[in-house]
């Protein structure tokens, strides 16, 4: 019933022209999403300017002390300020999650298209690997990987993006289905526009933004990922500042002591709360049926 | 319906395949030399060579691969490089309670996070669907040993209700089962988060489809609508359970290790620690291949809820 | 069937001054706006409007499923004097599907895919009626029998994705007549179909109407369909009916000139050609944006921007007979025949008469020649080579094309006929047979040696959203052919705003993306870049199906212009055999793969001779109920078979008429063997009939090629 009043008040506009438009201010997820993100990236950039304390000095005569006005989340048993051990641990998440959404697009995008373009063996082949990839539990295969190879925050980078990037792989080469047998494309080819530069002007930037949420999403993952690698400690070694560091660190002292691991998990919580959101938020914002607002609910 | 299960059943093959070869090659023949590994630096060379002999590992690559798929297929995954046990032995006395764990949180999951998702779907836009929302996003981004740590507080310390850790006494079914509770609940937040935000979206999609308006207009009654749209929802449902148990069996390493529970998780930790690769490499395995097995199962499954591809 | 009292003798369901708006974020959508008109039982009223002209929102409302934000501001809607809205919720539920059903446009999403259709009837029954599963299981059987579901029983446990299009349409009616109600709301019921299964779902409507005596309210933007079905017409613009009147009146004196242009703007299958058509200018509006006053004064050719026009609403004032009225403040000038002449309205009779001559040269030297040419594809991703099946989507086709004319090709969705028309222009490679672009063999040309042909050969697409890049500007979709051939510089920047200009586009617009075009205009776009690179044939896959029958005529007058002028070849895809007969030179009627008939286009539409050619004819509805009560209806039974696994010898024999005629004269001289439930000859069965040349110019793949036209059957 392409006949109902919205259908044709609004022409369908592409993607981009929706992102565009939309206004994001009314979208309070999106704007929480976006904040949360932004504070997670200046306290990683800043952090080291911020931060009151060094992150690695010990003062056995302060450990465990509470919450204060030196000392804002208090210290560890090492008497390490935790607020500042906080505040430099953002840059290992950050690292991670970045290098994990680069690294899973950039592959995801390569291997998704490829399978998705060509189709034929080249799919069956790629979709095949991708399917065994996803097969594994992804935090396992991130273990096993980092047990294997050794605990540096380049191998969990390596870890997590392996584990992460089949899942991009596969929506962009769903996306890139979707997309192929699409008019325009055919368009394409009837005036002669080689293969290559239709995947590059019409194939990429029309599949993108869906695959984009993916990766804001598996950079979410990523940042849990890294977390619960240290807190197993087969994360970036300790003394070494990292959020799931400091939790393991607190997890003795958890009755008497909560604020260590509480305050460092509830900042795992926000900033992978916020690349959460702003994944959703994007991903509602393209969504032609969320965007055009006229609810479909017959139970309304 | 028979070519479908058939198709399916072959598929597993090439899968397992390629999962055995990735964790032989990702596991054993890219890092340095386990003999080492196992012997640590300060061993003999005479006694790294006897190692070497003795585990194969002075024969090639593929050589090596040979042998182990064709251990792999009678069960034998080699010993453990600590208890000199077969590691299949080892990961198999520990798989029971693990497998309990997930399975039972994937159970939780549906059971809680259909409900949640129907409820959101049909408020749409208003404070109950809003709060749900909230709550769901956190399930999906709070670190589930974190969920577990505050619970173990909130629960076992403050107010004494469950124990924090173990898993109750060997043969009380009863004490198990309570000592199960939290870290199935702990285990379950992600699954039903996830869960409830696909009924969600999957629900919104239904409800804007023609046939729901059509019974509408048809007068059926309300009641019988919501079953049209949870029944047709059941497809995409069963679609992620396979996911859901997946992401609970690597998230269970973390609960046990937070609950202090014998099973896989601890195991794998210990042979990671002890650099005992046989073990962690049948511990890989054993899981992603109870994963893939459950994913049969759900595929065959699948038919019974939708129609469409039966045959 | 008397579950609930008897009705009245016969009920009536009024809209009173209905007016339903959408409160959206940019604005409100006024979708409907003071409506009013009433149903009485036994009658078909037919609802005529282009898309966005409220008609389908009306309707939505009277079963309570308008989607939110969708509201009733103003007006009631009354079954027999008591207004809906005043009965409680339980009463109102029992009303919808007892007493008032609705068949939905496309079968395909109207039923639920995972419930069998037995059982989605059943729920209707059994929700309103208290009885027990096997009397409601009876009941259900009983209306799937009447609305021709074959072997109903056996299907009654199939889903609805094991039905053919039409079926799942008459299992939606069987729904719908469960309860026996005394109004259907059919909203455009055959628009997703096949015009052969069209007309079998409208004659079943038709009888159904007889048979069960209801009130049938039949929306729909098919002129055509409503000459054939309505006993009374209502025509809706931009949210309010401009005018309603009886069939007969509506269709002979028009007295509105929104229905008036609408008229003279559509080709006719069943009129000689008129040299161009009368288009009306500009596009529907939109309803969030609907002009002041009279929402068509922009549009229309009588207004001329008059103050009363641009002012006031006007309300339905008489026109003629007594129930005939319309809104227009001009109503005496448009039935003045002094005033019409002046505003070019053409008489009545003006239809009729020769074809006009087409203003350009005749055809010059072959350009494309085709030999039995086939395109088949495999199907079964998974299965083992040996075990997958090919789609025979094209099966040894040949003709040939003379530069200067158009080809009509048109056949039923599945027939081939856009596989056909990529092949020709090399978007799909040929499995066997032979293509020859001036004299060069172009079928096994590598994608290299294609893109210099590709100035030369074009192809314009059915839907002009879908054939643009949403993200690019219409100076980027026009530049691409230039670039991309490394020919880009000042001369093409100038001649990208030459072409904008050619099509009717504002050469201004070029940096718009498609989305702030209308459709019509998107369709402009698409001609243009097919034009860009100076091409010599162009294929026409379906040109205007997807746009507004208002629109339809610009976009079919400018492709004749530009054919006159730049003295293109055209192929023309249509399912719709009245543009084909505007358009073509001559005729190719393709059935699974195959042409069963090609002949030149006055002798075609005069008397088609291949039995395929004539159901297909006799199908379209034509927008003149005086000619479609008198005419005879040939409906083909079942639908188009698998392209996979076509019938055995002449693939049209299971539907074949002549086949059965012949089987039921059972001459001598011809063996007969059962197929399809009837006897037909055998020859028919047993091998593809060669094609045979006749003299007047038709040709056509019949064994029987002879035979004359059916009894009483002609078109």
């Amino acid at each position: 019933m392409t006949t109902s009043a919205t259908a044709d008040a609004a022409p369908s506009p592409s993607l981009w022209i929706r992102l565009r438009r939309t206004p994001y201010l009314r979208h309070r997820g999106l704007m929480t999403g976006v904040v949360l993100t932004v504070l997670f990236v200046l306290v990683a950039l800043l952090g080291p300017l911020l931060a009151p304390h060094d992150p690695l000095t010990t003062n056995l005569r302060n450990a465990l002390a509470p919450p204060g006005a030196d000392y804002l989340l208090g210290t560890d048993r090492f008497g390490r300020d935790v607020f500042s051990r906080l505040l430099f641990g953002a840059r290992a998440s950050l690292l991670v999650a970045l290098s994990v959404g680069a690294i899973s697009l950039t592959c995801g995008v390569i291997i998704g298209t490829a399978a998705g373009f060509a189709g034929g063996w080249t799919d069956r082949i790629l979709l095949g690997l991708i399917n065994i990839l996803l097969a594994f539990p992804g935090f396992l295969l991130a273990l096993a990987f980092v047990a294997v190879r050794g605990s540096s925050l380049g191998n969990v980078i390596a870890a997590v993006a392996i584990a992460y990037t089949p899942r991009v792989a596969i929506v962009m080469r769903a996306v890139v289905m979707t997309i192929r047998p699409r008019q325009f494309i055919e368009a394409s080819y009837a005036i002669g526009v080689p293969t290559l530069r239709i995947v590059w002007k019409h194939v990429l930037p029309n599949s993108l933004p869906p695959v984009i949420v993916v990766a804001t999403v598996s950079a979410a993952f990523a940042v849990l990922a890294e977390a619960g690698l240290s807190f197993l400690g087969l994360g970036v070694q300790p003394p070494a500042p990292t959020w799931g560091n400091v939790i393991t660190e607190g997890r003795p002292f958890l009755v008497s002591h909560p604020w260590i691991s509480l305050s460092a998990g509830a900042s795992i919580a926000a900033a992978v709360t916020g690349l959460n959101l702003l994944g959703d938020g994007v991903r509602d914002t393209l969504d032609p049926f969320l965007r055009n607002q006229t609810s479909t609910n017959i139970f309304k | 319906m028979l070519r479908y299960a058939a198709s399916r059943l072959i598929l597993v093959i090439p899968t397992v395949l390629g999962m055995v070869t990735i964790a032989f090659f990702t596991l054993r023949a890219l890092p340095g030399d386990p003999a080492i590994a196992i012997l640590g630096e300060f061993a003999t060379e005479q006694a790294l060579q006897d190692l070497r002999v003795a585990l194969g590992l002075d024969q090639p690559l593929w050589v090596q691969f040979g042998r182990f798929v064709r251990g792999l297929v009678a069960g034998d995954l080699g010993r453990s490089a600590i208890t000199r046990q077969p590691a299949m032995r080892e990961v198999m006395s520990v798989l029971p309670p693990s497998l309990m764990l997930a399975g039972c949180s994937v159970l939780i999951a549906i059971l809680a996070g259909l409900p949640i998702g129907m409820v959101s779907a049909l408020r749409q836009g208003s404070w109950v669907d809003y709060l749900l929302m909230v709550v769901t996003i956190s399930g999906i981004s709070f670190p589930v040993f974190w969920i577990g740590l505050i619970m173990i507080v909130l629960f076992a310390h403050t107010i004494k209700l469950f124990p924090a850790v173990g898993a109750g006494s060997p043969g009380d079914l009863l004490s198990q089962a309570h000592a199960m509770v939290l870290p199935a609940i702990v285990l379950a937040a992600g699954g039903t988060a996830y869960i409830a935000r696909l009924t969600r979206s999957a629900m919104l999609e239904i409800l804007r489809q023609d046939y729901m308006l059509v019974a509408k207009a048809m007068g059926i009654r309300e009641r019988r609508i919501l079953w049209y749209g949870l029944r047709n929802a059941l497809p995409p449902i069963l679609g992620v359970i396979g996911v859901t148990f997946a992401v609970a069996i690597g998230n269970a390493i973390l609960v046990e290790v937070v609950f202090s529970r014998p099973g896989l998780g601890s195991l794998i930790i210990k042979a990671t620690f002890s650099r005992d690769y046989q073990l962690l490499q049948a511990g890989l395995l054993v899981l992603s291949i109870s994963v893939v097995l459950v994913n049969l199962v759900l595929d065959l499954l699948y038919p019974l809820v939708d129609p469409r591809v039966r045959r | 069937m008397s579950d609930h009292p008897p009705a009245p003798a016969a009920s009536r369901l009024a809209l009173r001054n209905l007016s339903i708006h959408f409160a959206m974020p940019n604005g409100i959508v006024r979708a409907v706006n003071d409506v009013s008109i009433a149903i009485a039982q036994g009658e078909t009223v037919g609802v005529v409007g282009e898309s966005g002209s409220g008609k389908s929102v009306t309707f939505l409302s009277v079963m309570g499923i308008v989607r939110a934000p969708g509201r009733i501001v103003a007006g009631s809607i009354e079954l027999d004097g008591r207004s809906l809205a005043t009965l409680p919720p339980e009463e109102l539920r029992q009303t919808r599907g007892r007493d008032i059903a609705m068949v939905f446009q496309d079968p395909q999403t109207s039923l639920n895919p995972v419930f069998p259709v037995g059982q989605q009837i059943i729920d209707v029954i059994r929700a309103h009626a208290p009885m027990s599963r096997e009397a409601a299981k009876r009941r259900a059987l009983e209306v799937l029998d009447l609305v021709g579901i074959p072997e109903a029983a056996r299907r009654f446990g199939n889903y609805p994705h094991q039905f053919s299009g039409g079926m799942r349409q008459r299992v939606m009616i069987a729904m719908a007549l469960a309860l026996r109600p005394r109004f259907i709301i059919a909203d455009e019921p055959t628009t997703a179909l096949d015009v052969t299964m069209q007309a079998q779902i409208l004659d079943l409507l038709q009888r159904l109407k007889k048979e069960v005596n209801v009130g049938l309210v039949l929306i729909t933007h098919d002129l055509g369909v409503v000459a054939q079905m309505a006993d009374r017409v209502a025509v809706m613009y931009a949210g309010r009916i401009v005018e309603q009147g009886p069939v007969d009146a509506i269709f002979h004196q028009p007295r509105h000139p929104y229905t008036l242009s609408l008229m003279r703007s559509m080709p006719r299958v069943d009129a000689a050609r008129t040299a161009m058509l009368f288009p009306i200018g500009g596009a529907p509006p939109m309803l969030s944006n609907i002009p002041p006053g009279c929402a068509f004064h922009p549009r229309c050719f009588l207004s001329e921007a008059r103050a009363p026009c641009r002012e006031t609403v006007p309300a339905l004032e008489p026109a003629g007979g007594a129930a005939h009225r319309s809104a227009c403040h001009f109503l005496p000038e448009l039935a003045d025949a002094s005033v019409r002449a002046r505003m070019g309205v053409p008489a009545a009779a003006a239809r009729t008469g020769s074809d006009a001559k087409p203003r350009r040269a005749a055809p010059g030297e072959e350009i494309l020649r085709v030999e039995d040419l086939k395109v088949h594809f495999p199907v079964g991703g998974l299965a083992l080579p040996w075990q997958r099946q090919r789609i025979k989507a094209v099966d040894g086709v040949s003709f040939s094309v003379r530069r200067g004319e158009t080809i009509g090709l048109v056949g039923e969705s599945g027939c081939g006929k856009s596989t056909l028309g990529r092949t020709l222009i090399r978007l799909l490679a040929p499995s066997a047979g032979r293509i020859h672009f001036r004299g060069t063999d172009i079928s096994h040309l590598g994608p290299r040696e294609m893109r210099p042909l590709r100035n030369h050969l074009q192809m314009v697409f059915q839907d002009p959203s879908a054939s643009l890049d949403p993200r690019m500007t219409v100076f980027e979709i026009l530049q691409e052919p230039f670039l991309v051939r490394g020919m880009w510089d000042e001369k093409a920047r100038t001649r990208i705003a030459e072409l904008m200009a050619r099509v009717g586009l504002d050469p201004s617009h070029a940096d718009r993306r498609p989305h702030e075009f209308s459709g019509g205009q998107r369709q402009r776009i698409g001609v243009a870049r097919a034009l860009a690179l100076d091409p010599e044939l162009i294929v026409l896959d379906e040109p205007v199906s997807a746009l507004d029958v208002s629109v339809q005529a610009q976009i079919i007058n400018l492709l004749q212009e530009l054919q006159a002028d730049l003295g293109l070849t055209y192929i023309f895809i249509a399912h719709d055999l009245s543009v084909v007969r505007h358009i073509s030179d001559r005729v190719l009627v393709m059935y699974l793969g195959r042409i069963v008939e090609g002949a030149e286009r006055d002798a075609f539409f005069a008397a088609p001779r291949h039995p395929y050619s004539r159901a297909l004819l006799s199908a379209v509805p034509i927008p003149d109920p005086d000619k479609e009560r008198g005419r005879g209806r040939i409906v083909i039974q079942g639908g188009v078979p698998s392209p996979i696994n076509p019938p055995a010898g002449c693939h049209f024999h299971p539907r074949c008429a002549r086949a059965t005629l012949l089987g039921v004269a059972g001459r001598a001289d011809l063996p007969l063997v059962e197929a399809a439930g009837r006897p037909v000859p055998r020859r028919c069965v047993e091998a593809y009939p060669p094609i045979t040349h006749n003299p007047d110019t038709h040709d056509q793949a019949c064994h029987f090629p002879e035979e004359g036209p059916l009894p009483g059957l002609g078109v």
